[in-house]
């Protein structure tokens, strides 16, 4: 046990001792740190390497078939990429958190022997493949654990040799350090909030004395001690304990629609549709809830319903006869030892959260942000005003809340953040104007006719005409001469500024100074299903197009693929089109429906376009 | 007959012609497409139209941290892979990608959206639009959803140099976070954002309950909506609020933001509204005949944008715009119709009338905290007393507010603060 001094913080870590001290391998089982790791050297690494791919078909064996194929091998960037080594780096650096966090995935990328501009989809490797089977390995341990040594379980463990399996968790221990180093950021900033009473008891017990709180529940009540690993596994896992800081850059700012909720959903389905999870271990009666409190993480589990239940009911001081008033699904504790959960959603959901950690810890530790962060300073204010029980009952939902969340349907709450980096210097209103600079108004490029042509506002805003003198009104003929004349009159009014406006290039005119096989090859590569590749087109396009700027290529494929595109999906599914979503616009390109639909006319795809069938303009 | 009001068009040709990169739903080509809609209509025949200046990287100062404009500034697609401390740390990638002509960019539309509060603040117009502006979830040091440089925050700034109290409004379905973040403190301006909240939906902010804070407290104002929301329910519920903030706030100038991503069938919208609701809160808007700027922001489905950009050119133009588009070069984008209404699709209206009326009495609840405050506030900060007259005295008060509106707020003065008022005087000689 050399190494629990550097832990003593680290509630899941003990944990996991204390389960190892229990379970089968009584002695030398305590993580030997990174320096183990980094001593084991190549024969180590070696070892390791051998292990990784051992245990990562096994764990993809397991996961696929709950969580739909992951294919293997994994390519970036047209590249095979190694995943052990991709694991051991981001290892080193103190796992996905940190490097998240410190932005290193750049570094990893490059050591891997990748373009470093791929950093963004090594990083979604790892989220998607190793962050899930770390988990997974852990969780097998742990299992294992329980099982009392028994090595004759199904997860491809029995053939490792012991020390190799305990090199491999010194891996995962320095990961676990990690995020519980980040854990005491939380709980320092949580301090900071003045949450004396509530949150000290509860972040003080849970998360700084969980040694002694271990040894005891080991020593004095077994069974409550398994209980308490259990939570405790299952907080480990639990959306808002989980320091993973970086994550708030990756999920957090997300505007684009995504799965942002379909890692909550999952997370949610599971629990409802195992509440019997023969796993459960039992949990103790509602009526010693109370006296459970803040002693453990299940203990925290209870604050956290609390926190939810005091904020739907609005009544801050009855928190302990809502504590009892609510049922709380047994399976909500049991999260981490349930299996056949999809672990990428846990993943997803679970690191979401800390990102409030981040911008609250950030926030107070900025040292010249007299404001402190919002929590603080507002209910300081609060504070002034309001008795002070209140106070506490307040900070408490307050930061119960980030906990609780995740388990209800509600939405994330994220505070303003507060502080000179954000908020702008508004200057006291003197009643006197201040000086506005009059030079930079912006340079008039067309002006107002003078009030006789105003007269003629009838011309003004007419739509399409319903006739004209073409001899087929709304043939393709006659669409294109009305098109070409409301230009050609555009041009005159606007002389100039219609090239500066850059109304020369716009429309299908644009393909004019494209050629034929120009054309074609911009086509075939939009048409690729590769979706990086095209993705790695627009990053790299002069390698396609030498002599096109990429403003050209941008404007050929507004003005002219989408049109044509478009023109296309117009005859054929004329009532369900949406060329905006290029998602689904390549994705129908990509995937059987669409291929096949376009497949067809592909060759003559732009004859299609300009030939005479666009009779539907009406 | 009041279609004296001047307006002034912002665009600048370059502003469409960037590219975000594939995948990535904001298409600055809409902005094209909008303003080759609006000249298809022939509206430039009733509007003054300016190509802005690209603001200067201290202009773009004024709000954001030096580092972080510098940086935009520097950062190049090829450079980006040397920079990935800073990339991480400014929130660049992914959403809020590094592209050619980055700056470029940034610096045109937030250009226009200054040069029009410029305009307007010189009076040199009644109405200013710069539909390229309205990125409202940047942040004073990093980059958010979509958008680089707040523009909408500067050209606020810039409205604050003429006038006492800046009234923003924000009809993007997102929260206008960057604008009510950077004015949490102030209640020189009052936000007012009309967003869908919940389910996680970015940017995770904007619930009723914040409200600003310090001087600002009661002074950004929330309106939490759930999917769905329809124009009946949308345009009732943003009259009732937009009224009532109106004549609460007195502002000298308006900024509204009309994000497109609020109509049906967007692609990262959840909202119902048809481009006749959404018009129809710009309208609205314009009725206070208070000095007025209009910018884009969100809207990812790019004709629905010109569409809807173009209805609202024409609303503020006074200008019913008939409904079949005239023939032009992006006619096939509005396909099958080809028309500028686009029904609404048959989506469930998730907004009981249960909680849209308690979220609106909530609102007006915390309104009422304000018509109370300033008997407190106006003693501290006498400067905001005067504001009234002032401005009064610098605009046409013919055009400036309606006669009700105005014998409101001479009634409210009488009643509520003429003692204050009077002590106030007294203190100073």
């Amino acid at each position: 046990m050399e190494e629990w001094p550097t832990f003593s913080n680290g509630s899941s870590l003990d944990c996991l001792g204390g389960v190892e001290t229990v379970g089968a391998f009584p002695g030398n089982v305590c993580c030997p740190g990174k320096d183990h790791v980094d001593n084991g050297a190549d024969h180590g690494k070696l070892k390791q390497k051998y292990l990784f791919y051992q245990l990562f078909p096994a764990y993809l064996k397991d996961s696929c078939s709950m969580d739909g194929v992951r294919p293997l091998p994994v390519l970036v960037d047209g590249q095979q990429l190694d995943l052990y080594k991709l694991f051991s780096l981001v290892k080193e650096r103190g796992g996905y958190a940190r490097v998240s966090k410190k932005g290193l995935w750049g570094s990893v990328t490059k050591e891997l022997g990748l373009n470093p501009v791929v950093c963004w989809s090594v990083k979604l490797v790892f989220d998607k493949y190793l962050n899930d089977f770390e988990r997974w390995l852990k969780k097998t341990f742990e299992e294992k654990n329980l099982k009392n040594g028994n090595h004759g379980c199904d997860w491809g463990l029995k053939l490792l040799p012991l020390d190799i399996e305990k090199e491999f968790r010194a891996l995962l221990c320095s990961n676990l350090k990690d995020k519980d180093d980040d854990r005491l950021v939380k709980s320092k900033s949580i301090k900071k909030k003045k949450n004396a009473d509530l949150v000290n008891h509860k972040n003080g017990n849970n998360l700084l004395d969980t040694n002694d709180q271990n040894n005891k529940s080991k020593d004095v009540q077994r069974i409550e001690g398994d209980n308490d690993e259990k939570s405790a596994n299952g907080i480990k896992g639990n959306p808002a304990t989980l320091g993973a800081e970086g994550a708030e850059k990756e999920f957090n700012p997300r505007k684009r629609k995504r799965d942002v909720l379909f890692g909550m959903l999952n997370w949610m389905k599971h629990i409802a549709k195992h509440p019997l999870d023969p796993l459960t271990q039992p949990i103790p009666k509602p009526s010693k809830w109370k006296e459970y409190n803040g002693q453990d993480f299940f203990g925290q589990f209870l604050r956290a319903r609390e926190a939810l239940s005091l904020r739907q009911h609005e009544e801050p001081n009855s928190g302990s006869s809502s504590l009892q008033k609510q049922k709380m699904h047994p399976a909500m504790y049991e999260d981490h030892v349930a299996f056949g959960r999809p672990a990428t959603g846990k993943l997803r959901c679970s690191e979401r959260l800390p990102s409030f950690v981040k911008s609250r810890s950030c926030s107070c530790c900025n040292p010249c942000s007299p404001n402190g962060n919002r929590l603080a300073g507002s209910h300081n204010m609060e504070a002034e005003k309001c008795p002070p029980e209140k106070t506490t009952e307040t900070l408490d939902v307050s930061t119960t809340k980030t906990i609780a969340e995740p388990s209800g349907d509600e939405s994330l709450e994220k505070q303003v953040s507060v502080g000179p980096r954000f908020q702008a210097e508004v200057p006291e209103w003197t009643g006197v104007v201040s000086e506005s600079d009059s030079k930079w108004l912006g340079t008039q490029v067309w002006t107002l006719k003078n009030d006789t042509e105003h007269a003629t506002e009838t011309d003004i805003g007419k739509g399409r005409q319903e006739k004209c003198s073409c001899e087929f009104h709304g043939s393709v003929e006659c669409v294109r001469l009305h098109i070409a004349e409301n230009r050609m009159k555009l041009k005159l009014e606007l002389g100039s500024e219609f090239y500066r406006w850059g109304f020369d290039r716009m429309g299908e005119e644009v393909s004019l100074q494209w050629t034929t096989e120009e054309e074609k090859r911009f086509k075939d590569i939009m048409k690729s299903n590769i979706p990086s590749k095209n993705k790695y087109f627009w990053n790299n396009p002069s390698k396609y197009f030498p002599k096109k700027t990429r403003r050209n290529l941008v404007s050929y494929y507004f003005n002219v693929f989408l049109i044509q595109l478009r023109t296309y999906q117009n005859r054929v599914s004329p009532k369900s089109v949406d060329s905006d979503d290029d998602e689904v616009e390549f994705g129908s390109f990509s995937d059987g429906f669409g291929m096949e639909a376009v497949k067809g006319p592909d060759d003559d795809f732009l004859e299609c376009s300009l030939n005479k069938q666009c009779t539907d303009f009406e | 007959m009041r279609s004296k009001d001047r307006i002034a068009y912002f665009y600048d040709g370059d502003v469409g012609s960037v590219y975000f990169g594939a995948k990535h739903p904001m298409k600055p080509h809409r902005l094209c497409m909008t303003h080759h809609l609006v000249l298809s209509y022939d509206l430039h025949k009733k509007m003054e139209i300016y190509r802005p200046h690209k603001a200067y990287p201290v202009e773009l100062a004024q709000f954001h941290s030096a580092d972080y404009v510098e940086f935009l500034n520097r950062i190049t697609p090829d450079t980006q892979h040397l920079f990935l401390n800073e990339l991480t740390k400014y929130n660049l990638g992914e959403d809020c990608p590094v592209f050619d002509n980055l700056f470029e960019f940034c610096q045109i539309y937030a250009g226009g959206t200054i040069d029009a509060a410029r305009r307007l603040n010189n009076q040199l117009c009644d109405i200013a639009i710069n539909w390229a502006g309205g990125l409202h979830h940047a942040k004073k040091c990093e980059a958010s959803g979509f958008c680089y440089i707040n523009d909408l925050v500067l050209g606020i700034l810039e409205l604050l140099k003429y006038h006492a109290r800046v009234l923003y409004i924000d009809i993007d379905v997102h929260h206008g976070d960057g604008v009510e973040e950077a004015f949490y403190f102030t209640d020189r301006v009052m936000t007012v954002s009309f967003h869908k909240y919940g389910d996680s939906f970015f940017p995770g902010t904007g619930d009723a309950k914040e409200i600003g804070e310090r001087e600002g407290k009661f002074y950004a104002i929330n309106v939490p909506l759930k999917d769905g929301i329809d124009d009946s329910s949308f345009t009732r519920l943003f009259k009732t609020i937009i009224s009532k903030v109106v004549e609460t706030y007195q502002p000298g100038a308006i900024v509204l933001q009309c994000g497109a991503d609020s109509l049906a069938g967007d692609r990262l919208g959840c909202f119902n509204l048809s481009i006749d609701g959404h018009a129809e809160c710009v309208s609205f808007v314009k009725r206070f005949n208070l000095p007025l700027l209009v910018t884009g922001g969100g809207g990812y489905t790019k004709e629905n944008v010109a569409r809807c950009w173009t209805v609202e050119t024409g609303v503020l133009l006074d200008t019913e715009l008939p409904n079949e588009i005239p023939q032009n070069d992006y006619i096939k984008y509005f396909a099958p119709e080809f028309s500028l209404k686009v029904p609404n699709g048959p989506i469930e209206n998730l907004n009981s009338k249960s909680y849209l009326s308690t979220i609106k009495m909530q609102v007006l609840e915390n309104l009422r905290c304000i018509q109370h405050a300033p008997s407190v506030q106006m003693q501290e900060v006498p400067p905001d007393f005067y504001i009234p007259e002032f401005d009064e005295d610098e605009q046409n008060p013919d055009e400036r507010i309606d006669q009700h509106t105005q014998d409101k707020h001479i009634q409210r003065d009488d009643e509520y603060y003429d003692g204050d008022n009077d002590n106030d005087q007294m203190n100073i000689s």
